[in-house]
This record gives C-alpha cells, structure tokens and sequence, in this order.
C-alpha cells in the first residue's frame, strides 16, 4: 500500500468502516511509514481534542425543573377516552366555584411605558430601531405593530397592522422597523407584545413635517 | 370501573415519564449546548423537547434505546426553532454588541448577568470550536452528533433524515476541513 492510498483509507479507519484485510494493510503501512503514522496519528489526537471540549454544567435542579415543566405542561392533555370522566369531576368544582364565588381573574392588563418621541419628514423613509431586552427567553411572542393612517411600514403597503409570532431571545433584540411617512401630523405607532398572560405596550410619538426628505435610508433610535 | 383504572393507569405513567427521561437529560443538554452554543438556550431547547415528547410518552415507553429517537426530537427542534427566526416578516435579530448608545424600550424587568469568564486555559477549546464553527451547517451538525457526540452513521441516517452514503461524504469533506483549519494547531 503507498501514501495515497493510506490517506485515501483514512477516515474509513478512523470509523473501524475497514474490511479485516484493507486495516491490516493501513496498518502494515503506517508501521513502515513516519509521515503516514503522524498523520493518522494527529487525526486521533484532533478527535480527541474535540471530545474533551467542555459543555458548562446546567444550571442548578435544571433536570427536575424541566421534567416537571414538561408534565405540567401536558397535564391537562388528558386521552380523549378519560375525558369525560374527568370533564364530570371538573364540572362539579365549578359549580362549587358559582357558589361559592367567582376566583380573581389572572390576566394581566397591558403595561404601557412612557412615550418616545421621533421627528419624520414627509416622504423620508426611516427604520426604527426598538430594541426589546428580555430577562429569559420568550418562545412564542407575539408582536403586532400598530400604524398611524400617515405613516406605511416599507414592504406592506396599505396595512395599518402588522404582526406576527416569534421567539425573543436572553438579552437584547432588536427589531427594525422600515417606515415611511405618508402625510403631516403629530401621530403614534404602538408595538404590542404579548407573551403567555402578559402584555406590555410601546408607544413612540412621531412628528411628521412637510420638508422634503432626500429620501435616505438611515436609523433612527429612539429612548423610553 | 375500567375508565377508573384507566385513570389511575394515566397518573402512574408521569412517574414511568420520569424515570426513563431522568439518564438522559444530561446528555440532550449537551447535544443541546453544542448546537446552541449557549447553555440558556440549550435549557430552553431541551425543556422544549421534554414538553413535546410529553404527550409522546407511549412511543417513549415502547423503545428500548430512546437515545436516538430522543436526539432526533431535539435536533428536529433546534431546526424548526431556526427556521422561525429566519421567517420573521421583520429583521428580529438577537443584539448583545455594544449598544451604550442606542436606546431600550425595557419590556420587561431585566435581570443583570454578568460576563462569562474566558479561562485561558480555554484557548484551544476556542480554536477548535471557531474551527467547527466555520464549517458549513450540515458539516457543523454531523461532525458534533458524530465525532463529538458519538451517535453512529447508522443512528444518525434516523435523526438527520439523510442516506447513510451522503453522511459518510459529508463528514470526511468536514474532517478535510478541520485537518486544513487546525493544520498549526497542537493536541
């Protein structure tokens, strides 16, 4: 067997994906050959290099944490067969509950922050950057984005509103918005999100003045 | 009286839930963690998983190596998780650069993390992870499920959904790379 060969058999080798005769081969050959033999050799130490990489621990009880969530998650998906049975018990406590008195609702209504404030003139296009901090991820989020009748959102005309489900991340997201503003006035665009039962509202004011715009694209950010 | 039994039969199975899940929580947090790169993201995809395979529990009960089905659920979730960020009608992008500057609408109450310690011991885990890293995605996923991971050509035709013969092509075109990018490097 020469080099190329040797070479050519490598990653098969590696796999044990050799017939007895073909590894006996590679085998005679890396014995007789010093660059083959540090070769296959230096692959051996990679893969073990790569093995012995470090995963940090979970957090602590995350094991226990994530199987109860996953039941309590599922609790309720009860077999359609049981579901009647359970439907009966379920049925009685409520009565109970009519009689007894109705149970405080656990939605939580909308948290507003202080309005932003930003200035547009009549024609300029312009993104918006929110940038929405997350203590933990949030799957599943869902955003709508609420616009004034003078101001279009680049890429959906006429549409007064937007939206759809995405998941936020740890930490910082930001989220572009590409407007442009159709008509003069003192307007407002709200961003909503809503994830599980809560729910918090942004409001930025936008100044919109006739001056024309040359029409550049450029960031615009904005405090709360 | 049967529906009764039935019942008390549904309760009993959480508990079977948890003993068979319990061995391999580590593992999937590590295949979890490898894919993510972050381990708060790796938590959330594994707690994404248990609750899928939750109402599963019967196909669960029934394996005698729930491993690879198990990888399989998790892999396809990170997949489907990616997909819907790249689907946002609108550029979400997850921003942890400096951003002094720039204002924060806080939606919510954040919590202070502080930064993650870089040992310099880490200094070839960093290199060989920047070379795994620049592999392209197919290459970057089977070389950690296979080489990293130690999942078999075999079980990973199940969990990739790919022909044995395309992955066997395609981990050695990911070792070639690796051998070029780590050619300087010593073990």
């Amino acid at each position: 067997m020469n080099c190329t060969k040797a070479l050519e058999y490598r990653d098969d080798y590696i796999d044990g994906d050799l017939s007895q005769e073909e590894k006996v081969a590679v085998r005679e050959h890396l014995d007789s050959c010093q660059q083959c033999h540090d070769a296959f050799k230096r692959d051996e130490d990679m893969l073990q290099a790569l093995r012995a990489v470090t995963v940090p621990a979970p957090s602590p009880g995350f094991a226990r944490r994530s199987l109860q969530h996953a039941q309590s998650a599922g609790r309720w998906q009860i077999p359609k067969s049981l579901a009647p049975l359970l439907s009966a018990a379920m049925a009685a406590c409520l009565v109970l509950w009519l009689v007894t008195g109705l149970p405080r609702m656990s939605y939580q209504p909308a948290q507003e922050l202080p309005t932003a404030q930003v200035i547009i003139k009549i024609n300029e296009q312009k993104i918006i950057n929110v940038v929405v901090n997350a203590p933990r991820d949030l799957l599943d989020a869902h955003i709508t984005i609420q616009l004034p009748a003078q101001v279009e959102m680049v890429g959906f005309p006429g549409k007064s509103e937007i939206e759809w489900k995405t998941d936020l991340r740890k930490g910082k997201n930001l989220l572009s918005l590409p407007i442009i503003a159709k008509s003069t006035g003192n307007v407002e665009l709200v961003t909503r999100i809503n994830h599980e039962n809560k729910s918090k509202l942004l409001k930025l004011a936008m100044k919109i003045h006739n001056s024309h715009a040359t029409g550049d694209l450029h960031d615009s950010k904005y405090l709360v | 009286m049967e529906k009764v039994i039935s019942l008390i039969k549904y309760f009993s199975q959480t508990s079977e839930f948890e003993k068979i899940l319990h061995p391999y929580i580590l593992k999937l947090y590590r295949v979890a963690y490898r894919l993510c790169g972050s381990a708060s993201d790796a938590e959330d995809l594994v707690q994404d998983v248990l609750v899928k395979v939750y109402p599963k529990r019967q196909t669960l009960f029934r394996l005698e190596n729930p491993g690879p089905w198990l990888v399989k659920v998790l892999y396809r979730t990170f997949i489907d998780h990616r997909r819907r960020m790249a689907r946002s009608p609108l550029h979400l992008l997850q921003n942890n650069n400096d951003e002094e500057n720039n204002s924060v609408v806080e939606s919510i109450p954040t919590e202070n993390s502080g930064p993650e310690e870089i040992s310099e011991n880490n200094q070839v885990r960093e290199r060989l992870m920047r070379a795994i890293n620049s592999l392209n995605l197919d290459q970057r996923h089977l070389c950690i499920l296979h080489d990293v991971e130690g999942y078999t050509l075999n079980e990973l035709e199940e969990i990739l959904n790919t022909p044995i013969g395309t992955l066997k092509s395609r981990l050695h075109r990911a070792r070639a790379s690796l051998r070029k990018l780590l050619k300087h490097e010593t073990f």
